[in-house]
């Protein structure tokens, strides 16, 4: 190393590809050879600046910095009525013109509001040319609670709160606090007895790909329950527990659950949905392996995952 | 690295998992589903541009929903064979946040024949911008473990032999995440 060498680039003299990508982080400390190398190599002193220049676009790319890096440092996806609005201009089939999957849990009971309205219920973008900017105070006054048009005007409300750009994980606790959830309904209570439609979770990459679970709703005392179990979780991807959450389709918008009791491989979770919680946005079913760190935020580290 | 322009040829054999060619031959092929899919792939990343370049909510609201709407009405324009259905997005994007940056220095220009106040604001450049919401897009993209090992790398400063201690991951395998996964991001949403 201490000879250069004339020839810009000899093969096989070059560092290899992972020791190159180390010349190009920030906190590494110097390689002797490969700076030696590199003042000699044109080749190899470009592949480290385009290197670098990957970690400065991440650096500046909007991936916050956000201890723990939760899911919140990902890009947020545009509130809901751009989907509708896109829908809505080029005329899309019904069945297109909501969110993706469709389906919205319906109440058990029958009693109280659809948790959202699914696009079928929600105005044309016309009466909302930039629905975002829609207010609280839009909202019609006397409206019966409880209806499709009720479902439909709670949405600026949150659409508003979630077009500041806040870091996620306050965004989450906010959501949380707001809509009164994350605590398990009586924990250590067996898992009520399930009824309604029933998720089927799906292990995500290759965690626990023996993994398998299902979310069902169900009622009890004429409050609505989701009811989420899960087995054949062995690994728990180096975590020390799972918990459970609710997801939007672009994995980017959270609503935390709680956390899953059980162990040997098999959890469960039953968690309080209050009347409102808009299943439409967060129509997914998402399970992370966590630790017991005090980071609220989800881990990225996700088992399982089903879509309502 | 997120060149556009639909004319690029598209580098030899494709090293991707298919699903996301399977994605761009149904939207050529006109299947609504996969507009959704698209939007679900591609909308944050084309609001992060449009909301970082025009500074404001409800353009990059009125952005996003016009280059899908255009995407899907132009649908016959996207060759797959020519590049990605991200790159396509990305030029539409571009074009559209242009046509308004250039509208506002029109306005701001009348403003000052008026006599008022200009408005001044500073947007970040615009190729710039692309990049790092693709690389940001890519670094969300990125499998769990790799994601966790690069962030680490990135944003906490750990030496690839604190991220061993810390992850509990040899050396070598660290090594071998950071770099594949660098790689990753660099490639974009090229081919």
């Amino acid at each position: 190393v201490s000879v250069p060498h004339a020839d810009p680039s000899p093969p096989g003299s070059h560092p290899d590809a992972e020791r190159l990508a180390l010349a190009a982080l920030p906190a590494e400390p110097d390689d002797p050879a490969v700076v030696a190398h590199l003042l000699t190599c044109a080749q190899c002193r470009e592949e480290v600046a385009d290197l670098r220049l990957v970690v400065e676009l991440a650096r500046e790319g909007g991936a916050s910095r956000a201890p723990g890096g939760g899911v919140g440092d990902a890009l947020p996806a545009p509130p809901p009525q751009v989907w509708r609005g896109i829908a809505a201009e080029l005329g899309l089939p019904g069945e297109w013109n909501g969110q993706v999957g469709g389906a919205v849990v319906p109440p058990v009971d029958g009693s109280g509001a659809r948790p959202s309205a699914n696009g079928d219920g929600a105005p044309p973008p016309e009466s909302r040319p930039h629905g975002g900017r829609t207010d609280v105070t839009d909202i019609p006054d006397g409206t019966p609670a409880g209806t499709h048009e009720a479902a439909a005007a709670r949405r600026p409300r949150i659409t508003g709160r979630r077009r500041i750009l806040v870091p996620l994980v306050t965004a989450v606790l906010g959501l949380a606090a707001g809509l009164g959830i994350g605590h398990a309904v009586a924990p250590g209570r067996a898992p009520a007895p399930a009824a309604g439609p029933v998720v089927r979770l799906a292990p995500v990459g290759d965690l626990d790909p023996a993994a398998s679970g299902t979310v069902a709703m169900a009622t009890a005392g004429g409050e609505r329950q989701m009811v989420v179990q899960v087995q054949g979780v062995t690994n728990i991807a180096g975590g020390d527990h799972l918990e459970a959450w609710l997801m939007d389709p672009t994995g980017t918008r959270l609503v935390p659950l709680g956390a899953l009791a059980g162990g040997g491989g098999d959890f469960h979770g039953t968690f309080a949905v209050p009347d409102g919680l808009p299943f439409g946005e967060f129509n997914r079913v998402d399970v992370s392996a966590e630790r017991w760190d005090g980071n609220p935020g989800h881990s990225t580290l996700s088992v399982l995952r089903g879509d309502i | 690295m997120t060149d556009g322009a639909p004319t690029e040829p598209r580098p030899a054999p494709a090293t991707e998992p298919p699903p996301r060619e399977a994605l761009e031959l149904r939207f050529a092929a006109g299947d609504s589903a996969a507009l959704r899919e698209t939007y679900d792939r591609y909308s944050a990343a084309v609001y992060a541009i449009a909301l970082r370049t025009l500074g404001a909510h409800h353009d990059a609201e009125d952005v996003t929903q016009q280059v899908f709407v255009r995407a899907w009405r132009g649908r016959d324009t996207f060759d797959p064979e020519r590049g990605t259905l991200g790159g396509w997005l990305v030029g539409i994007t571009r074009r559209q946040v242009s046509d308004r940056l250039s509208g506002r220095v029109r306005e701001s220009r009348a403003a000052d024949r008026a006599g008022r106040a200009v408005r001044n604001e500073p947007t970040p450049e615009l190729d710039r911008v692309v990049d790092a919401v693709v690389v940001a897009d890519e670094l969300d993209k990125l499998a769990p473990h790799v994601r966790r090992i690069v962030r680490l790398a990135f944003f906490d400063d750990l030496t690839h032999q604190q991220i061993a201690a810390v992850t509990g991951l040899p050396l070598g395998t660290v090594k071998s995440h950071l770099r594949r996964g660098m790689d990753r991001l660099r490639r974009g949403w090229e081919r």
